[in-house]
């Protein structure tokens, strides 16, 4: 049976409400979203808009009217993330939906007329749900999806067949998302109406035309195969927060931080789940940290309960460097009837044994006890060194003759007591930031014949570590 | 002890090394080294710079040039005699051009048969595991022209290296010398050179630690250091080498091609003979005695300075020019002189003008002399082939021009490296006004983020980027220089190849071949030569006489009034707006007035203020006097105001004392101070020199400011004579020839200051008629149809329409015409052409209105007749019929189409509808009281902020009478931030200011209309 009843959701600026539902200083501040590759503006918050920054207005001309407009690069993938989102929060209230290449929604209403009895109805409580969730939405209605959008389009929200009928018969060629080159073929040759479009012969456009054209022609006359696939809640809980300013404490990271755990709340209880363990990773600019498990005794889902458990792990972290974002995941999930007593994990449950291993021994000894030895590229000894997560990496491959095990710290040595072996090694760099050094190192022997990486620096030798 | 560097790399290793050439020599003789070489990377394009310095200094410069080869190692060759030197010249030819541009590919084995004279030091790659067989094959090359090469930077290896290399001489029998791997010419400039590699790497610093130096050990290291760091044995070999390096680069002299001169004759006597034969072709009536005088006093100083060949080769291009009818003209410090207009080289006849000074060649300064030739913009490249056909590609090659760090990219590439973002950076770079002379460009940074100077990276990024600036990024090609030799040119100097294809530079720029006395000859190409050469032939089908640029009547008073009423669009050099607003102030009535018009809205004189004096003077408001009677010889031309570029350097010499050889200095300083900043070291020694001498301090500042405004545009009187010339014999085209001036500028876009749109609503505003562009009519370009003085459209104003393909179908056309669209496709056209000349509205005869035209061109599109293989598909029974255009959609679709239109302006449509009540047109404007409030609206065409005046800009409006200049100042556009960048169509309520009958609109308010009109393509010049 052909379907009559369609509801195009437009959302003509996710990326940005979501954004800003996270980060409630975007409210405040000119902000937008661009398209990096053709220097366009995308998205835009109101303080932009006041300032005179439009949509598809260049980025130079944007920066000009404000300079210090904040700007961020749109990715559809990113907000096609948060589409899913919220579709997974309307799938409470409809099915079926689909999710368009525009990163818009899709509504097939004809099911669900025995729940909602009119179309004005559900309009309301959709538009509803989306400004709970802090999304700009424009609801067409359409007795096609193709027209359904076009309405949505152009924020005409209409309920009636025949209203509908009426206003995309006034719509311009220009209004519709047609591709430009037709656009302007089309009005090249005086049809500048969609009137004027809908009542050209079917064979005179086939004429002229690609089949795609042929085929919005037709839908436009309510004939149309949909290709999407119906939505289907996703089973694992994977977000992120890209936060405008890089934040310097874990104090600037919490309300981010409990927006997501609210999401993942929201996400557990319409899925009637729970989970023992969520994985939060701050994002830096260089370094790649691991992951913060939280992990819960028992299965939970409220996010009091989990702001509570993170709370009581990172109260007394600090950040190793400004933080640029935050994601958040979850994924083993137990249904929320499931729920089990006991305070040690399940055996059956578990990994490889070496993972396994590690894990018993990070319970035991606390989490930093436990790492593997690896450096960076950081021509400073000590900088370069760092505790990787365990098993996390290999030992980065030594360029240099340098001992695998540095002291935690250097220490003062007696060069009297010493016997050079080989050297002088000299080490002058680290300009470009506050901890710059310019030392002599060699390889010397101790009274006990041990072997050792030593410098001097600024009047003084110093031990720096031992080679095995 | 003694030592000799035998291995540093300059800068023009590209983005490897993080010092001067000249720097490396100054501090090479300042720790008393004996020699240095500069051996950059396959490259010699840094040694003329470090040869000027040496020649100041007692360090010897060897030259070198080192190669990488990978696992083989790196080679550094070095020339100790002038055959070696050609050698090393020819292989770097050969290895870069191997390689795509930029890049070169050197191979094991030329190094076993390249180099017959040259010394090799080898440095054998870590990861080499036959060094013993590799060092063998080369020592039966080399012999005892071969070292091996240890190079201690303190690393962890260092013993290892030392370790394998004395077992290699073991095996090989080849010394060991020790060399620094100079990449820097003090320890200092480590961070520079990190930087650079970041930049290099296309990497912040952060991501590529691994490259970065771990010590700042590769810069000159004092003797002392030296002696501690390699055997005494080792220190000593640098010795033996250097001192077998005798080559210099002054042995270059430089042989002129030899076949410009008959033979029998001497170069002198056939330049002599030239000459004599041009003054009668140019003094019909015979020479002054000061014209002889002058000839024989130029001819005297040619021979002197042996530059008859270079007279010669210029000569030979003119008259090629003359036989193939493609219009020239030279100009520059040697062209103004009578020989060169004797020899037809220039057209402006010296007597005319007394050419100023004897800054003809300059004996006192040895510098070459500068002749530029301008040819037609689109027949530059015939004179470019005949120079590659007389000489061969082998001895004709385009001068280098070496492109360096200016402030911008120097800041984006060094924040990239310290890992700003590229957000930062823009954000950054906007809040500098680097015309600001106030504030430093430091200062304003801070002053907009004061973090920056407490934050490490920011402290860096201002040092840095002042470091950076000036630095070479990589060599491009001259716009027109070229250099021409005897023999082959890679004898002289490697060539590698360009960017543009059949292309090949040598690695020398133009102060590089002045330095070593080779000359090179300027073929440059110029828009209004094309126009004019077009407006002539146009002229000349009309009457029996023919027209030449040498024959169009002189000081025409004619022509001078309209240019004092500005009537100047479209002529050369004098169209801009601002020149404009000039005209009807400085009034020109002779030919030197269009001189001094052409050079006095220049940066120079305006930053200097010298506008007003000389105009207050000129109309006899203030009175002309001199500073003293030094300066009165000098500035005499232009009643005592400085306008010239010669004129300023002049003055130093006589009004602040400097020598001939400062001036020179300065002058070079000019050339290049956007990128070195050199000039403030005169500025005290200019401001004390005056001062004592009892000139005022104020006018030593304006001075000093004239001449930073040259340094941004030079402009000096030979230049601006030979700009006058083709300004006048545009102007005079416009006065008596409108039609032909018109078409000939038309047909010779892109080019000169207006659109196609503007230059046309000129020509109709002086009542040229002008008709659509159809197929079945014009041509490919404008015509002028000459009984009915009206104007057809040319094609090629058609967006999208294939020139060779239309030129092909306009051969085929019926004497008839075409009659459908059909035969137009038999012609060749695509669909694609035929749907652009459907949407011009040129297939109105053939197909009726544009969008009848247009549908019907779409039924027969190229994919669709392939569908129906070949043969077209019977068109619907009943022809459907399309709604005709309405005027503003016609007029919308002929600006899309065409970025103009021949039917009414749209602001007349406003107009009509009674949308514009109350609002001036531009025609209206001159007769509004000064001091008036007005609207007006209009498109705007041009945005300008000019660089020399802070905080205005200039836009140009244009209503259906005409143009309209409004002055924004900066607070209003402050205010109207939005409309002020944005609109099109702009309505403006403020005060006419009306002066010396120049018209301005100061805005006060601004509003957008642009919504009122929707045209796709109305064109605005923004911000140039």
């Amino acid at each position: 049976m052909k379907r009559q009843h369609w509801l195009y959701l437009y959302l003509p600026q996710l990326a940005l409400d979501h954004g800003m539902r996270v980060q409630p200083e975007w409210y405040t501040q000119p902000l937008a979203y661009i398209d990096e590759s053709r220097q366009k503006i995308l998205q835009r918050n109101a303080v932009a808009k006041a300032a005179g920054v439009q949509v598809g207005m260049a980025v130079a001309t944007a920066r000009a009217l404000i300079p210090d407009i904040t700007m961020v690069n749109y990715q559809q993938q990113a907000e096609q993330r948060i589409r899913t989102q919220l579709m997974a929060w309307l799938y409470r209230w409809i099915d079926p939906m689909y999710g368009t290449n525009d990163s818009d929604i899709l509504v097939d209403i004809d099911s669900l007329f025995s729940l909602y009895h009119d179309v004005p109805s559900l309009v309301a409580l959709l538009k509803k749900q989306c400004k709970k969730a802090g999304i700009n939405v424009l609801v067409g209605y359409g007795y096609s999806p193709l027209v359904a959008k076009l309405l949505a389009f152009n924020g005409i929200e209409l309920t009636t067949k025949d209203e509908c009928r009426a206003a995309l018969q006034d719509l311009t060629i220009a209004q519709t998302d047609l591709p430009e080159a037709v656009k302007k073929r089309l009005n090249g040759s005086g049809i500048k109406t969609l009137a004027q479009f809908m009542q050209l012969p079917g064979a005179e456009i086939g004429r002229r035309f690609t089949l795609e054209v042929l085929r919005y022609h037709r839908a436009l006359h309510g004939e149309e195969a949909l290709t999407q696939a119906v939505f289907q809640p996703a089973q694992q809980f994977d977000e992120k927060v890209e936060l405008l300013a890089e934040v310097q404490q874990w104090q600037g990271l919490l309300f981010p931080l409990k927006r997501l755990l609210m999401q993942l709340s929201e996400f557990l209880y319409l899925r009637q789940q729970s989970s023992r363990q969520v994985l939060v990773n701050v994002i830096y600019r260089e370094q790649t940290h691991p992951a913060i498990v939280v992990k819960a005794a028992r299965p939970i889902w409220r996010y009091q309960d989990w702001l509570t458990l993170l709370n009581l792990q990172v109260m007394e972290k600090t950040l190793p460097a400004p933080a640029l974002g935050i994601r958040l995941r979850c994924h083993q999930l137990e249904a929320l009837s499931s729920e089990s007593p006991e305070l040690v994990a399940n055996s059956q449950q578990q990994g490889d044994g070496l993972h396994d291993v590690v894990g018993r021994l990070q319970a035991r000894l606390g989490d930093s006890a436990v790492w593997s030895p690896a450096a960076t590229d950081d021509p400073r000894p000590e900088i370069a060194e760092y505790r990787a997560q365990p098993l996390a990496q290999r030992f980065a491959q030594l360029r240099r003759k340098r001992p695998l095990w540095l002291l935690p710290q250097a220490q003062a040595i007696d060069i009297e007591q010493w016997q050079f072996i080989q050297g002088p090694e000299r080490l002058i760099t680290g300009w470009w930031d506050a901890q710059s050094v310019a030392r002599e190192y060699w390889q010397a022997k101790d009274p006990q014949h041990r072997r050792a990486w030593i410098y001097f620096e600024q009047g003084q030798w110093f031990l720096q570590g031992w080679f095995a | 002890m003694q030592y000799s560097e035998l291995h540093s790399l300059s800068n023009y290793s590209f983005l490897r090394a993080a010092s001067h050439p000249d720097e490396l020599v100054a501090e090479a003789d300042a720790l008393g080294y004996q020699a240095l070489a500069i051996t950059d990377e396959c490259s010699v394009a840094g040694v003329v710079r470090a040869y000027r310095e040496a020649k100041k200094r007692a360090v010897k410069l060897i030259v070198g040039s080192e190669f990488q080869l990978p696992e083989i190692g790196v080679f550094v060759v070095l020339c100790p005699t002038r055959s070696a030197y050609t050698q090393l010249c020819r292989y770097i030819t050969k290895a870069r051009g191997r390689a795509e541009k930029g890049r070169y590919d050197a191979q094991f084995l030329d190094f076993l048969s390249e180099f017959d004279d040259a010394l090799l030091l080898w440095s054998p790659a870590p990861e080499l595991e036959q060094a013993v067989a590799v060092g063998k094959r080369l020592k039966s090359y080399w012999q005892d022209r071969m070292w091996l090469l240890y190079e201690r930077h303190y690393q962890d290896n260092d013993i290892d290296q030392v370790t394998r290399l004395k077992s290699l001489q073991r095996n090989t029998q080849v010394p060991i010398v020790c060399a620094g791997g100079v990449l820097m010419h003090r320890a200092d400039r480590q961070p520079l050179q990190d930087t650079l590699t970041a930049i290099r790497l296309n990497q912040p610093i952060s991501a590529c630690y691994a490259e970065l130096l771990t010590n700042s050990e590769r810069h000159l290291r004092s003797l002392t250091e030296l002696q501690r760091c390699y055997p005494d044995k080792w220190l000593a070999e640098t010795q033996v080498i250097a001192e077998r390096c005798h080559f210099c680069l002054s042995e270059l002299a430089y042989q002129y091609p030899a076949e410009l001169v008959p033979e029998g004759i001497s170069a002198s006597d056939y330049l002599r003979q030239l000459t004599y034969v041009g003054v009668k072709k140019r003094f019909p009536n015979g020479p002054s005695d000061t014209v002889k005088a002058k000839i024989e006093k130029e001819l005297a100083l040619i021979a002197t300075q042996s530059y008859e060949y270079f007279f010669l080769t210029i000569y030979d291009l003119v008259q090629f020019a003359q036989q193939r009818n493609i219009l020239y003209q030279g100009r520059g410090s040697a062209a103004n002189s009578v020989v060169c207009y004797c020899l037809e080289i220039t057209a402006v006849n010296p007597d005319q003008i007394d050419v100023l000074f004897e800054r003809f060649i300059s004996e006192e300064r040895d510098e070459p002399p500068d002749i530029d030739v301008d040819f037609e913009h689109e027949r530059r490249e015939e004179v470019i082939q005949y120079i590659y056909q007389k000489y061969g590609r082998q001895r004709a090659a385009l001068a280098a021009s070496v492109i360096t760090y200016r402030f911008k990219s120097a800041f984006r590439d060094v924040g990239k490296a310290l890992g700003f973002t590229e957000q930062q950076l823009q954000h950054y770079l906007q809040k500098i006004d680097r015309r600001t002379k106030a504030h430093s460009w430091q200062q304003q940074l801070i002053s907009d983020d004061p973090t920056l100077a407490n934050d490490l990276r920011g402290r860096w990024l201002m040092q840095l980027v002042d470091e950076i600036r000036g630095f070479p990024r990589h060599l491009s090609q001259h716009v027109g220089g070229f250099v021409i030799a005897a023999t082959e040119l890679s004898e002289w100097v490697p060539t590698e190849n360009a960017a543009m294809a059949e292309r090949t530079v040598i690695q020398w720029d133009k102060d590089d071949l002045e330095t070593l006395g080779l000359l090179k000859v300027d073929v440059l190409a110029l828009g209004m030569l094309t126009a004019l050469r077009k407006m002539l032939e146009l002229v000349n089908q009309q009457q029996s006489e023919p027209l030449t640029l040498a024959t169009i009547p002189q000081e025409d008073s004619k022509v001078y009034r309209r240019l004092q009423q500005a009537d100047s669009i479209g002529i050369f050099q004098i169209e801009s707006r601002a020149q404009m607003t000039m005209l009807p102030r400085l009034k020109p009535a002779t030919f030197y007035d269009l001189v001094i018009q052409i050079a006095i809205v220049r940066p120079g004189p305006i930053q200097g203020d010298m506008v007003h004096p000389y105009l207050r003077r000129r109309n006899g408001q203030e009175a002309v006097d001199y500073p003293s009677d030094e300066t009165r010889q000098v500035l005499q031309r232009t009643l005592g105001v400085p306008i010239f570029q010669e004129q300023v350097i002049k003055l130093v010499m006589v009004a602040a004392g400097f020598s001939g050889g400062e001036a020179d200095q300065l002058r070079r300083a000019m050339a290049t101070w956007r990128s070195r900043g050199q000039l403030e070291k005169f500025y005290r020694r200019l401001v004390e020199g005056m001062t004592a001498r009892g000139y005022s301090n104020e006018y030593a500042e304006r001075i000093y400011q004239q001449i930073c405004g040259f340094g941004e545009y030079g402009f000096p009187e030979s230049h601006s004579a030979s700009f006058a010339n083709l300004a006048y014999a545009s102007a005079w085209m416009k006065t008596y020839y409108p039609s032909a001036f018109y078409v000939g500028l038309l047909n010779s876009l892109p080019m000169g200051f207006y659109s196609a749109s503007q230059l046309i609503q000129d020509a109709q505003r002086h009542d040229i008629l002008f008709l659509p562009a159809d197929i079945n009519h014009s041509q490919w370009d404008y015509q002028w149809l000459a009984p009915d003085d009206a104007i057809r459209m040319g094609l090629r104003q058609i967006a999208g329409v294939s020139e060779s393909r239309l030129l092909d179908a306009l051969k085929q056309r019926p004497a008839a015409g075409f009659r459908s669209i059909d035969e137009l496709r038999k012609c060749g056209l695509s669909s694609h052409d035929i749907d652009a000349l459907a949407a011009a509205d040129a297939l109105f005869s053939i197909a009726g209105h544009r969008h009848q035209a247009r549908w019907q061109t779409l039924e027969q599109s190229d994919d669709q007749l392939a569908l129906f293989d070949g043969k077209a598909p019977t068109s619907s029974t009943t022809e459907m019929l399309m709604p005709q255009a309405s005027e503003i959609e016609d007029i919308s679709e002929d600006y899309a189409s065409m970025a103009l239109s021949l039917r009414r302006h749209p602001l007349a449509l406003l107009r009509e509808q009674g949308l514009l009540r109350g609002i001036k047109t531009a025609t209206e404007l001159p007769h509004c009281r000064s001091g008036q409030i007005v609207t007006v609206v209009g498109l705007v065409t041009c945005r300008q902020r000019p660089g020399t005046k802070s905080g205005v800009t200039f836009l140009t409006l244009e209503d259906e009478t005409g143009n309209m200049n409004v002055v924004i100042w900066a607070h209003t556009a402050t205010q109207f931030r939005v409309p002020y960048l944005t609109s099109r169509l702009l309505w403006v309520r403020g005060v006419v200011e009306i002066k010396d009958n120049v018209v301005h609109v100061i805005a006060g308010r601004i509003r957008d209309e642009t919504e009122a009109l929707r045209l796709e393509r109305v064109q605005s010049r923004n911000f140039h």
